[in-house]
């Protein structure tokens, strides 16, 4: 249903003419985000500038029923800032850095303020925002915050919701709520924190205050070579059970490896079955000890090889060669499907074992790249647009890894968020009471439903009508 | 009154304890309250919970540095079992850690001289059951360290005082038990020359000024002294230097220790009141709370202050005009004890994060079956 002519009219008294695009080729790329085998075409987009500008538009939509859902840079992977005949609030021009305090170690940010374009202003104080998405050069805080995002250096400075000490926000009738504060820790219960990977299905974040980290003093990079999968996946238990905790535990393999050499040539060997670039930080004394125990670990458990970057640009070289392994499949393949699950630490081997098992069934090539200190996998699952059905069996070949992640004792969604995505899996992880209550929670501050509708949850769900959100049956994505 | 639930239906006289010995059981008891028009929960309710019977541990696997128990154990019980396989949860009370996690997680009062680096009981949380106002138990979260599914609940009943419903069941996510810190310890007259040590200390490691080579970190003021207790990991040989040229006893005061995260916290101050700043206004409120001569704890970095024994003070407005003057600029104050023998400063407005609770609890709560929400406590 299109928008009506009055409500556009409306939008634009608030943020004035140009600032909303209504035209089909502007709306195309509002259509999906990083996640393009969902896609829905907004109604309009509009770019508001204040708190206060959002706050107005969210209650004209609200008043005329018309959904409406906040984005950000549209890098999300779960189709969550999609809005179909909606209103799309794209927070684009709020991306300033509107205060840094060093000493207090906190900043102020707008919501479109992008994790690189952050960090390039506090690391001249040492001082840096800890979550870092492998798309931290485009995605942004108020993304991060939406979906509680992490990335690789999470499994020793954990996630957003560990970073952010209060927030501006906005809820669908359009009243702000200014949450938290500046103080490093808090206590007593935390709405703020609650609403951190809410994906925006209870209010809008217009205005963030992070917490800032000291930049390590000090970092030593590593990359262990294996010539099978699984001595990969037991080394990182056994850094770990050592008593190691590095900043960063990732692994690529085979067909990642090969993507990333093609394109970028980071290093990694061609004929390894799996790499693992190990990160350590902090006092150097301490990291000396601390990378002895990890090359001990890592030669026991059977390493082909194994390398210490010498120098600044060895060490980028090997994180480019990981956080660029997704963009790198392109090319080797047409298109890919990233599927982002969760295991226990100690499942690593049998999941990539189901994995590749997974593949197999489907016939599809599968390549790995994975936060493997925190047991969250992003299986890239290789398929031919050019087959009709191949989007199809490329869905049910992540639902399929999905549902073993969760016979594992893990999780469906490990950052970025179940969206549209997975909201029919997500009665597989929890109960009906559990989602009732979170539905509660949703419909108590979005009463009406226009904010971000369909997301997380079942389609339509209400509080109490949840029992019918079985998982997609197999073959519905074809 | 206590009563053990499972066996009788006798209930307490109001104001009493209820002990379920199972988790069944505390669905039943919330079920049977709503028959009986009478509220269990938060302090101001007929009837508050006693969950220590409650203290099975659900599921433990060490490699997966995951702990998930019920949460009638105390944190010190999941200190040892963690502690066991080598692992450690940073976390830490003023306390002493005897209190089950029922009640430490109900009231939050989880910031310690560890909150410097490892923050407070909600950055360890992944997953958590509590009972709805139905009695059906409802869980958020996962047994995995990462998890982007669904709403997460534990930071909304975590501090919220039973009042949106009993947490049974908590996972949390651990580390490996770290190598064996150096503590210091040192004395002085006054606060200047500890938090100048403080503040040295942190310009020390990195090339731009800035460091953290603190992972603990407490000022007190106790029994006339002044002592600064500290845990980190830069060798004993470099921390001896951090003292510089301060005019400090630090005769006892390095030593290595085995498990870091116990040493000393017991002996801190229990608090009357909790002042919350920011860091930079650390040194000048410390300074004008030594010339009151009361008893506290500080946490520098967090920016807490804790102050103990107000029965022992016999001059009060003085404290008084100082807390009006810190809410002035902004602080918060946190009564943590019934019956102050101070007055607080009246906050002008409810904090939109007071105002937001309370319509968590009308929308999870609608019949006030947990009891009313203490959000004057928080």
């Amino acid at each position: 249903m299109p928008i009506p002519p009055s409500l556009i009219k409306k939008l634009r008294r608030i943020v004035g003419r140009k600032q909303v695009e209504t035209g089909p080729a502007e709306l195309l790329v509002y259509e999906s985000d990083g996640l393009r085998l969902h896609t829905a075409r907004p109604g309009c987009v509009v770019y508001p500038a204040s708190t206060d500008e959002v706050s107005q538009l969210v209650k004209v939509c609200c008043q005329a029923g018309v959904p409406f859902v906040a984005r950000g840079a549209g890098t999300g992977l779960s189709g969550g800032a999609i809005c179909d005949g909606g209103v799309i609030i794209q927070l684009s021009r709020m991306n300033r850095v509107l205060a840094v305090h060093p000493d207090d170690r906190y900043a102020v940010v707008q919501p479109g303020v992008t994790n690189e374009y952050l960090n390039l202003q506090t690391r001249g104080h040492g001082l840096e925002f800890a979550p870092d998405p492998s798309s931290g050069v485009s995605c942004t805080i108020g993304g991060n915050v939406a979906e509680d995002a992490g990335g690789p250096h999470t499994l020793k400075y954990g996630v957003t919701h560990n970073h952010v000490l209060g927030q501006t926000v906005v809820f669908p009738d359009g009243e702000t709520a200014t949450l938290g504060g500046p103080f490093p820790v808090s206590t007593g219960p935390s709405f703020s924190t609650f609403l951190i990977g809410t994906e925006g299905t209870i209010a809008i974040t217009t205005e963030i205050i992070v917490r800032l980290v000291p930049v390590a003093p000090a970092v030593v990079t590593m990359l262990a070579i294996y010539s099978k999968v699984a001595d990969a996946t037991d080394a990182v238990s056994g850094i770990l059970t050592a008593g190691v905790l590095p900043a960063a535990l990732e692994m690529i393999d085979h067909l990642c490896i090969q993507a990333v050499e093609a394109h970028l040539k980071a290093g990694f060997p061609t004929d390894a079955a799996a790499v693992l670039i190990i990160e350590l930080d902090g006092e150097e004394t301490l990291m000396k000890r601390e990378a002895e125990i990890v090359a001990r670990v890592c030669r026991g458990q059977g390493t082909a090889a194994f390398y210490t970057a010498e120098t600044d640009e060895e060490r980028l070289r090997l994180w480019q060669g990981r956080k660029h392994a997704a963009g790198a499949l392109g090319k080797i393949t047409q298109a890919f499907y990233t599927n982002d699950g969760v295991v226990p630490r100690s499942r690593l081997t049998d999941i990539f074992q189901a994995i590749y098992r997974i593949g197999d069934k489907y016939g599809l090539r599968i390549g790995n790249m994975c936060h493997a200190g925190d047991g969250v996998i992003h299986p890239q699952i290789l398929f031919d647009s050019d087959d009709p059905q191949g989007p199809g069996r490329a869905m049910d070949c992540s639902r399929d890894i999905l549902l073993a992640c969760l016979e594992m004792g893990g999780s469906i969604t490990g950052e970025h968020g179940v969206g549209v995505e997975k909201r029919g899996y997500i009665d597989q992880m929890y109960s009906a009471v559990d989602l009732a209550h979170m539905i509660r929670l949703r419909d108590g501050f979005n009463p009406g439903g226009c904010l971000n509708p369909g997301k997380i949850f079942p389609n339509n769900a209400k509080d109490g009508e949840t029992g019918s959100a079985a998982s997609i049956p197999p073959g519905a994505g074809e | 009154m206590t009563t053990e639930s499972s066996t009788t239906s006798v209930w307490p006289d109001p104001g009493g304890l209820l002990q379920p010995r199972e988790r069944s059981r505390v669905g039943e008891l919330i079920v049977k309250a709503r028959s009986r028009q009478v509220t269990i929960g938060s302090s101001q309710a007929t009837y508050r919970w006693d969950l220590s019977r409650l203290d099975r541990v659900v599921s433990f696997h060490a490699p997966d540095m995951i702990l998930t128990v019920e949460t009638g154990l105390t944190l010190n019980a999941v200190k040892d079992i963690v502690e066991a396989e080598k692992l450690w949860l940073p976390l830490d009370t003023p306390g002493g850690g005897d209190l089950s996690l029922a009640e430490y997680l109900a009231g939050d009062d989880s910031l310690s001289w560890l909150s410097h680096r490892y923050g407070s009981a909600r950055d360890w949380i992944v997953g958590l059951t509590a009972l709805d106002d139905q009695g059906r138990e409802v869980t958020s979260g996962a047994r995995v360290v990462r998890n982007a599914s669904g709403y997460q609940l534990a930071p909304l009943y975590i501090g919220a005082r039973d009042g949106l419903g009993p947490m049974v069941e908590v996972s949390f996510r651990l580390l490996p038990l770290p190598v064996p810190a150096t503590i210091v310890s040192l004395k002085a007259d006054n606060p200047d020359q500890l938090v100048v040590i403080w503040q040295q200390s942190c310009r020390i490691s990195h090339p731009s000024g800035r460091g953290e080579p603190w992972e603990a970190l407490r000022l007190e003021f106790v029994n006339g002294r002044w002592r600064l207790d500290g845990m980190t990991r830069f060798p004993p040989e470099d921390v001896a230097t951090w003292k510089g040229t301060a005019d400090v006893d630090s005769n006892e005061t390095i030593v290595v220790a085995k498990i870091p995260a116990r040493e000393g916290q017991e002996k801190a101050l229990k608090s009357d009141i909790q002042i919350q700043v920011l860091p930079t206004q650390i040194p000048e409120l410390l300074t004008s709370l030594h010339s009151l001569d009361v008893e506290l704890t500080c946490y520098p970095a967090a920016g807490i202050i804790r102050i103990g024994r107000l029965n022992e003070i016999q001059e009060r407005s003085p404290l008084e005009s100082l807390l009006a003057a810190v809410a002035e600029k902004g602080g918060r104050i946190r009564p943590m004890t019934e019956d102050l023998p101070v007055k607080l400063p009246a906050p002008e407005s409810l904090s939109a994060d007071i105002v937001l609770s309370k319509r968590v609890k009308q929308i999870l709560d609608p019949d006030g079956i947990f009891g009313p929400l203490p959000v004057e406590q928080w």
